[in-house]
């Protein structure tokens, strides 16, 4: 039991890094709109595609969002901006395909 | 046995948590970001005309951005190609030199005085086309075009207009002389539209933004006029026994709220403008001035000393029993409720010390003052409930007129009037 232990949290460590590396790279290239930083209401969900090198397959797709155009606009560019997104060594199909939940909470 | 069936085990196992069900996705949280302006390529539009154009359309527009302290505006000097139409654009060159937004246009005569201006407004990484608009002006209307292009670019890209294309009307003194003066939102343009030897006051746009009110003691005494400004002709809206001062429009335009001293102590009245009937909203020995209204125009928050020190109250339109809105330092007026309802600005003081307060009508908490302390006055709302405009002065003493924008990020100063004092400005509508 041990030892089926260890692979299944050594890959649930790799899937809370690339999840944690992801986060931090489209963090520091979200331009948020003026007025929106503290608008925890509003949220945009944006589904990506990645390639085994970690570079977008396709355009972001915004998939649901209560936002404005502007706001939708401003995840999309993040995403962009991200990528390439640093892939884990390893199998990679776990994490080609993901789904960002966009909604700003920065205390001001 | 255990160990030659467990491998095999630990593999399905393995797999199984790679294999995900068809459509479930890997899912991450963003709620973080950076506060950073919005890097911006504006090329200087194209002229196609003889020799130079009647106005750098562009430049006003660059201008009117860059105040606003939202957008970076990037050097052109950088710029890998200078698209002016549609067919011309190539993102990649723009993504390569940090541009999230892209605007082009190009101006050209458009026959007899008129000019032809077309704008158009990218997203960089969408690769498509934001707005795009095509103006027709004579040459000497070509900045108000520019303002308007600015306005449309800021409410794509940030939500709200930059309110570039608004005016702004306020108190010019000089020496003994008063002139109420009108001016482009960003202080271009000032014109002059009444000059009297006698104090004049409170200049308040109607939100048609062609008529202004104002308190003049031309007569040797306080007496509240409204002014047509296309036409000049003027006519009398109080004049009282007594002090006729304060006047403000209701947002329809249809009523005027002001503070009169007829009765004996300055007391709010809401006088209707077509059938001219007063009504009196406040009953107290205290003063009562100030009057601002409410979006809906079913509210007036207004400065009284009923309190001991002047303080903000609110009230229904119709009368009513005031409610104290302000309960922080010894010295609260001059209001203005933004337009959108949400937040009113004042002059706000401790011990003989005045900076620029703003209060959020939709949360509780204490007020915040958005300029450090000085010789600040008289706030006014933009119509886009974003920016308040005020009188200081500058450190040479001369009079100025600047801006802050409600967070208190953005600070601008406007316009400076050297040897002469600028008083009470007033934000006018969007046109």
């Amino acid at each position: 039991m041990c030892s089926l232990r260890a692979p299944a949290s050594s890959q649930r460590r790799a899937v809370a890094e690339f999840q944690s590396a992801v986060r931090s790279r489209i963090q520091g290239s979200w331009l948020v709109p003026p007025g929106l930083e503290d608008r925890g209401d509003i949220k945009a969900t944006v589904r990506i595609s990645l390639t085994a090198d970690g570079e977008l397959a396709g355009r972001p797709k915004v998939v649901a969002s209560n936002g404005p155009g502007y706001f939708n606009s401003s995840v999309v560019r993040a995403v962009e901006k991200a990528a390439p997104f640093p892939m884990p060594e390893g199998p990679t199909r776990y994490f080609q395909k993901l789904e960002l939940n966009f909604s700003p909470d920065m205390v001001r | 046995m255990t160990r030659t069936l467990l491998l095999p085990l630990l593999t399905i196992a393995l797999f199984a948590a790679l294999a995900r069900p068809a459509g479930a996705v890997l899912s991450i949280d963003i709620t973080q970001g950076v506060r950073d302006p919005l890097p911006v390529a504006l090329v200087p539009f194209s002229w196609e005309g003889e020799g130079q154009p009647p106005v750098e359309v562009s430049e006003v527009v660059r201008a009117d951005l860059k105040r606003s302290g939202l957008f970076r505006l990037l050097d052109p000097a950088a710029f890998i190609s200078r698209p002016h139409k549609q067919e011309e654009v190539q993102y990649k060159d723009f993504r390569l030199v940090g541009a999230d937004a892209l605007v082009v246009g190009r101006v050209r005569p458009g026959g007899g005085d008129r000019v032809d201006v077309r704008f158009r407004l990218f997203d960089v990484y969408a690769q498509e086309q934001v707005a795009g608009v095509r103006y027709r002006a004579p040459a000497d209307g070509l900045r108000q075009v520019a303002h308007r292009i600015a306005d449309t670019i800021h409410e794509e890209l940030v939500g709200w207009s930059g309110a570039f294309a608004s005016h702004m009307a306020y108190v010019l003194k000089e020496g003994k002389r008063y002139r109420l003066m009108v001016a482009d939102a960003d202080g271009a343009n000032p014109r002059s539209v009444l000059t009297s030897q006698e104090p004049l006051l409170s200049p308040a746009w109607a939100p048609d933004g062609k008529h202004l009110a104002y308190v003049s003691f031309e007569q040797g005494r306080s007496m509240v006029y409204m002014q047509n400004l296309e036409t000049g002709k003027r006519s009398t809206l109080a004049a009282f026994d007594g002090l006729n001062s304060a006047p403000e429009f209701s947002p329809d335009g249809e009523k005027l709220a002001l503070s009169l001293s007829r009765d004996g102590n300055p007391e709010l009245y809401v006088l209707d403008l077509a059938s001219r009937e007063l009504t009196r909203l406040t009953r107290h020995w205290a003063i009562d001035t100030e009057p601002t209204w409410g979006p809906e125009g079913e509210q007036l928050i207004f400065t009284s000393d009923r309190g001991g020190g002047p303080q903000l109250y609110r009230l229904p339109a119709s009368g009513g029993d005031p409610e104290r809105l302000t309960f922080e330092g010894d010295y609260n007026a001059s209001p203005s409720w933004s337009p959108d309802g949400r937040w009113v600005a004042f002059l706000h003081g401790e011990d003989n010390r005045f900076a620029i307060g703003v209060k959020d009508l939709e949360k509780e908490g204490p007020l915040r003052t958005v300029t450090g302390r000085g010789p600040h006055e008289s706030p006014s709302f933009a119509p886009n409930s974003h920016t308040i405009l005020f009188a200081t002065q500058a450190t040479d003493g001369s009079g100025e007129l600047a801006t802050v924008s409600v967070d208190g990020n953005v600070h601008q100063r406007l316009q400076r009037q050297r040897g002469g004092d600028v008083r009470e400005p007033a934000w006018s509508p969007l046109p």
